[in-house]
């Protein structure tokens, strides 16, 4: 067969190979999976939170952290990377009280995320830890993954 | 005694597009004669010598060297042949006696007298340690002369030795062609000097526009059979190409940066306020060494790791097209087979050297610097110092398939391109537009064949609950990259007709 033939053969299929694989593949950041595996994380952190301020007595499963996400509002389906998913969360704070907080999560296409908590609850960038010193807050901001 | 003709073509023809290179060439040289082809300049002898020496392949016709050929003994074809096409290359950066060294490792070594004896041959002995880049026209003829002597040959095909030289130069190598002659060898001598062949050869041939036009008498002088020597193998032409690529200050110098590098990024990164919270793991790096090797290792994915990748094995089979050397190694005793999978393990070898090296550093320099505290998990867990380093050297690991994919695509475009700038960038680009379309929201499928998505295998180990699919997909993605790319560069080298240089 002639060169140009051929690559113009070659080039035809793999074009045709990107194109079919866009159209045969689904997605695998679903709101279930975010939901999943953001709650366990959020109260792991907290766990670790309340080590640093120095209260004890808090376990993941007095947490009890629970969520519910959605991305762009009704009308975007629930699926894919993007920075607007958003998740409503609820758990039990270390005095007891039960407490929802809306949290702001970036999704990127490699299964990861970053999640921002509502400092008025979950309190500021850093605070200051049981030894007087000043360190960062692990559930202000916090990667997390999504199993895929 | 041997009746077995040095030489035996007949009707050999190589045709480029229109044009006919060589029509119907016969030639037969026996044993112990100096033969000479004599034609004008596009006459078609160094397309016959080519031919001779497996550098192309005829379209038709057959040729058999000391009654062996191309089709059917590969490169036992060239057991007792020896010599050079037009000006014979070799690598500038090293000396005489070391591309000497290097050559004769690929017919399985020479003792450190022969090299002084073939240098002292061809009257090189004091110049022997001095770079071929300083050489002379002359001198580096003379140098292709040793480099064929070094073969013990019973053949020596000579095209063209006196073209270039000054007049000096030209009555030093006709001297040093008729010794050779002289002492039973069969010399087969391309010249478009007629002198230069009445003065040396015994019989001719003469051809052209690709066609004989006379044909001198045939002598009967036989002699004794050529003796097949010890074959190297693919260990001779791998100790070759490491050797080859120890030498180079490139080399040398990307292992010493991979190791000493990290130590300083280390350092300014933690003595940073601000931290490089947008890349995973960025925001930890103050409160855990184990969070900065990853962090490193999310950053050199992106384009640190394929450019690591493409350095070497880009330049590898292309530096050989730049120096012209591929003629002057397909002459010795090793296949294409050989000198490619040499190439391409030592490459691939390197590389796995240098991601080693690196990562080495990074953790060490990273927990040195910042310490050993435990790890914060993509889970919120708490992984301890002991667990957090396996996970971060795992980490590291995975980057080991992908390397591959992009060492072979990196060997692969040397091959094709035969250019060493694009064998290096070409990958890096590569990387950087895998990146982009795998940053591209809804792509899930094409995302997970692309080679740069198994750099991001390692997230699932540091989740509370690991999962290892992006793993087991990532592998299979970077063993059909590297499977693809070395059976296409393969095929490139196996078919290649080595025409330049």
């Amino acid at each position: 067969m002639r060169p140009i033939v051929t690559r113009t053969v070659a080039v035809l299929a793999a074009g045709a190979g990107i194109a079919a694989t866009v159209a045969a593949g689904h997605p695998e950041i679903t709101r279930a999976g975010l939901e999943k595996a953001l709650a366990p994380t959020f109260a792991n952190l907290y766990v670790q939170q309340a080590g640093l301020l120095g209260i004890a007595g808090v376990a993941t499963a007095t947490v009890a952290a629970t969520d519910t996400c959605d991305k762009g509002g009704p009308k975007v389906a629930d699926t894919g990377a993007g920075p607007n998913w958003i998740c409503m969360m609820s758990w039990t704070d270390n005095k007891g009280k039960h407490q929802d907080g809306k949290f702001e999560v970036q999704v990127r296409t490699d299964a990861t995320y970053v999640a921002g908590g509502p400092s008025k609850i979950v309190g500021l960038a850093t605070i200051t830890d049981k030894h007087g010193h000043d360190v960062p807050n692990p559930v202000f901001e916090f990667d997390g993954v999504i199993p895929t | 005694m041997s009746d077995v003709l040095a030489v035996d073509a007949v009707g050999l023809t190589k045709t480029y597009g229109m044009l006919t290179a060589v029509d119907r060439l016969s030639v037969r040289v026996g044993q112990g004669e100096v033969y000479g082809v004599l034609g004008p300049n596009g006459a078609g002898k160094t397309t016959f010598l080519r031919m001779l020496f497996g550098l192309i392949r005829p379209d038709s016709g057959k040729l058999s060297v000391f009654g062996r050929s191309w089709d059917r003994d590969g490169v036992r074809a060239l057991d007792g042949v020896a010599g050079f096409i037009e000006s014979p290359k070799f690598y500038p950066g090293l000396s005489g006696r070391k591309n000497l060294q290097l050559l004769a490792g690929l017919d399985g070594g020479v003792s450190g007298s022969r090299l002084d004896e073939v240098l002292e041959t061809v009257d090189l002995r004091d110049r022997g340690g001095d770079k071929v880049g300083g050489y002379s026209f002359g001198m580096r003829q003379r140098l292709g002369v040793a480099a064929s002597l070094l073969r013990d040959p019973k053949l020596l095909v000579l095209d063209e030795p006196a073209n270039g030289l000054d007049p000096a130069g030209i009555r030093d190598m006709r001297a040093l062609v008729k010794q050779l002659a002289g002492s039973g060898l069969t010399v087969l001598l391309s010249s478009h000097d007629m002198g230069e062949v009445e003065e040396i050869c015994d019989d001719v041939t003469i051809m052209r526009t690709g066609k004989v036009v006379y044909h001198g008498p045939m002598t009967a002088t036989m002699t004794a059979p050529v003796v097949a020597t010890r074959r190297p193998g693919l260990a001779a032409a791998l100790r070759w190409e490491i050797v080859k690529l120890a030498a180079q200050i490139r080399s040398r110098a990307l292992l010493a940066a991979a190791l000493i590098v990290p130590i300083p990024v280390v350092a300014v990164l933690n003595g940073q306020a601000q931290v490089p919270s947008d890349t995973i793991y960025g925001r930890l790096v103050h409160l855990s060494g184990y969070a900065m090797p990853l962090l490193m290792l999310a950053w050199a994915a992106q384009w640190a790791l394929p450019l690591l990748a493409a350095i070497v094995a880009g330049d590898i089979f292309a530096a050989e097209d730049q120096h012209g050397t591929w003629k002057t190694i397909l002459t010795r005793s090793v296949s294409r087979s050989q000198i490619f999978w040499a190439k391409t393990l030592t490459a691939l070898a390197y590389n796995l050297l240098l991601l080693t090296v690196f990562a080495a550093s990074t953790i060490a320099a990273s927990v040195l610097i910042i310490g050993h505290q435990p790890l914060t998990g993509l889970s919120g867990q708490t992984i301890a110092s002991g667990p957090a380093l396996r996970l971060v050297v795992l980490a590291w690991a995975t980057a080991i398939p992908p390397i591959i994919g992009f060492t072979a695509l990196a060997l692969l475009l040397s091959v094709r391109t035969r250019n060493p700038a694009f064998g290096i960038a070409a990958p890096v680009v590569a990387g950087f537009a895998m990146q982009l379309l795998g940053s591209v929201s809804g792509l899930d499928l094409t995302r997970k064949l692309l080679l740069t998505t198994p750099f991001e295998a390692w997230h699932g180990l540091f989740a509370e609950h690991p999962f290892h699919g992006p793993l087991r997909t990532g592998l299979a993605v970077s063993a059909g990259w590297t499977l693809i790319c070395l059976a296409s560069a393969y095929l490139g080298v196996r078919r290649r007709d080595i025409t330049g240089g």
